[in-house]
């Protein structure tokens, strides 16, 4: 009987989510949007092989949406008659690493440079406090272009650059929550305990923060992937025959007048994913406030 | 109140020294601007005067010293690129960006508020799930893609508005369009958010209980509530803003301090990218000030403190 219950009660936390999902259409599309986006980027490149690379001169610059050749080519072909398709998948691929290196690095980074700082406080949590001004008090793309212009533009140093602009949010939200979590009973008897500090830190306080952390996460790495993009427009970032969705839209601008789907594609898709993962976070937010879930929850209820 | 401004007022000073020795150390690691301003084949002892005479044989740390000891004199440096001194450079290019980033910030709030309270008037209603997809995308678009987007369809394709160039109100449309678009998708959300918050709470009801009109209620005892967040994210745009007049105005060819800088920095021409790193931090710190002191006069609870 118990176990029924229990069972039952998993289910129905399932049909919850899945019916908060069902309230919001734009989030469930969202949702299947970006899902594709990450399966397209962990298998697309292996299944369409080698045609990204494949050059066929004649269909140069080839207009997109005509059924005459390969589906391959339904978008189009570039100025080296190169398949559309097949390099939007290949940038997929690179553009998510990117982004998604970056946001995890930066998280990290800014999450526990945060929980330090909020933990322990006095001189070192201002110290943490001052860098993350820093970072703020200035235009993160001119910061970016300065550093990336130095060291040369490589894989590594864009995720590095990218992750270390975006860390003041995460710094500043793990201290803050921190700051909140520090007084409460728990803490105070792990203390009293003998937990060393550490302990505290990572094993009782750290855990806590993890939503608040990964909601920005999630809307951060649009903004991440909107900043990487606008790095390779100008020249500093992922540098060819490495390509992502930004340096397309910019060896596309040079084509403008008479290949306009080259920067267009590209740039549509940037968005597409930026505006569902805006969307996503938004739906998250709203199931993570106890406050609003219950826009979502009404619908569904009614039935039971 | 002046207690809080000081202490403010200190960290930003501290701010922009930490960002200014970074950012000195930094570029003095992108290479020996010789190899760009002499010939190829110039000969070595050409090479070594000129790096003699702009003392970049010196060890760092005595360049940054001679450094401090000319910023204390108000002397930025020399410009390489422009033979002319940096702060003048920089000080010629500052007006243009501020001029742009001011008329789109002004463009950007007034809009946020009026589509935000609207939507906010009646949430989940047509016109808020109509404003937010809208406003969502606009927050989602990269602006250097609309930018060349925008120049394909009004200047190549229907010839309406100049491709790049400053002059009269048509250079101005797509430049100032550009960088409105993200600003303005994103305050929209806030001030629906805040709006949302103050119509619901207790003094609107008493408003509305003893009569007010609704307009009245609306624009006077909710809006000047709902604003105090919009101010505190508005300022975070200052900076945003800075990125995308980078973006605009190396598309657009306009010679503010975003071109400026990337032009600098391109061209190995440390004096002018210094002037500009630290004028450009200088600007955005006076902004978050000043909206600081606009908050505490909006904020009553604050003001008295």
């Amino acid at each position: 009987m118990q176990l029924i219950l229990e069972k039952n009660h998993l289910m129905n936390k399932f049909r919850k989510i899945f019916s908060m999902f069902m309230n919001d259409k734009l989030a469930l599309i969202s949702i299947i949007f970006l899902l594709f986006m990450v399966f397209l980027a962990i298998f697309g490149p292996s299944l369409i092989s080698e045609s990204y690379t494949k050059m066929n001169l004649r269909l140069r610059n080839l207009e997109p949406f005509s059924f005459d050749h390969h589906f391959m080519y339904f978008f189009g072909a570039d100025a080296l008659g190169r398949s559309m398709i097949a390099r939007l998948i290949l940038a997929t691929q690179n553009t998510m690493f990117i982004a998604g290196s970056a946001v995890i690095l930066s998280m990290t980074l800014g999450g526990v440079l945060g929980l330090i700082s909020g933990y322990y406080g006095g001189r070192i949590g201002n110290l943490i406090m001052r860098l993350a001004d820093i970072i703020m008090s200035f235009p993160s793309l001119l910061l970016a272009v300065i550093v990336l212009y130095m060291f040369d533009p490589g894989l590594l140093n864009l995720i590095i650059v990218l992750a270390f602009t975006r860390m003041p949010i995460y710094m500043r939200t793990a201290r803050a929550e921190v700051l909140e979590i520090r007084e409460r009973l728990f803490v105070s008897a792990a203390i009293s305990m003998g937990a060393s500090n550490l302990r505290i830190i990572f094993k009782h306080i750290a855990p806590l923060t993890i939503p608040t952390l990964i909601t920005i996460a999630t809307l951060d790495f649009a903004f991440v992937m909107l900043g990487e993009s606008a790095l390779s427009f100008l020249g500093v970032g992922i540098q060819p025959p490495e390509v992502t969705w930004g340096l397309m839209v910019a060896q596309g601008r040079n084509y403008l007048q008479i290949a306009w789907w080259l920067a267009f594609f590209p740039g549509l898709i940037i968005m597409l994913v930026a505006l569902s993962l805006n969307l996503l976070s938004s739906w998250l937010r709203i199931v993570l406030d106890p406050r609003q879930r219950w826009r979502l929850e009404n619908i569904g209820d009614k039935s039971e | 109140m002046r207690q809080y401004l000081s202490k403010r007022i200190f960290s930003s000073i501290l701010a922009i020294t930490g960002l200014f020795v970074m950012v000195f150390f930094l570029a003095r690691l992108t290479g020996d601007p010789g190899h760009l301003y002499l010939p190829i084949d110039a000969p070595l002892e050409v090479r070594k005067e000129f790096s003699e005479k702009h003392g970049f044989n010196d060890p760092i740390y005595i360049q940054f010293g001679k450094f401090l000891g000319d910023l204390t004199d108000g002397n930025l440096g020399y410009s390489l690129r422009k033979e002319r001194p940096a702060i003048d450079i920089v000080l010629e290019a500052i007006p243009v960006t501020l001029s742009l980033a001011a008329v789109a910030m002004t463009i950007a709030l007034v809009g946020a508020i009026l589509i935000g309270s609207l939507a906010a008037y009646r949430p989940n209603g047509i016109f808020d799930r109509i404003s937010r997809v809208v406003s969502l995308t606009a927050a989602s678009a990269p602006d250097f893609w609309v930018a060349i987007t925008a120049i394909l369809i009004f200047s190549v394709s229907l010839g309406w508005l100049p491709t790049s160039g400053i002059g009269g109100v048509p250079y101005w449309i797509m430049p100032i369009g550009i960088l409105v678009i993200r600003p303005l998708g994103l305050l929209v959300q806030v001030v629906r958010g805040s709006m949302i918050t103050a119509l619901s709470s207790d003094f609107v009801k008493t408003a509305r209980a003893k009569g007010v009109k609704e307009k009245a209620v609306i624009f006077k005892h909710a809006l000047r509530n709902g604003l105090l967040p919009v101010i505190t994210v508005a300022g975070d745009q200052a900076a945003a803003i800075a990125n995308g007049a980078v973006i605009v105005e190396t598309i657009f060819g306009w010679p503010g301090i975003g071109k400026l800088m990337i032009d600098s920095i391109m061209q190995r021409d440390f004096a002018v990218v210094q002037a500009s790193i630290l004028i450009t931090a200088i600007v955005i710190l006076s902004i978050n000030i000043i909206i600081d002191i606009a908050y505490a006069v909006l904020d009553p609870r604050i003001r008295h403190k």
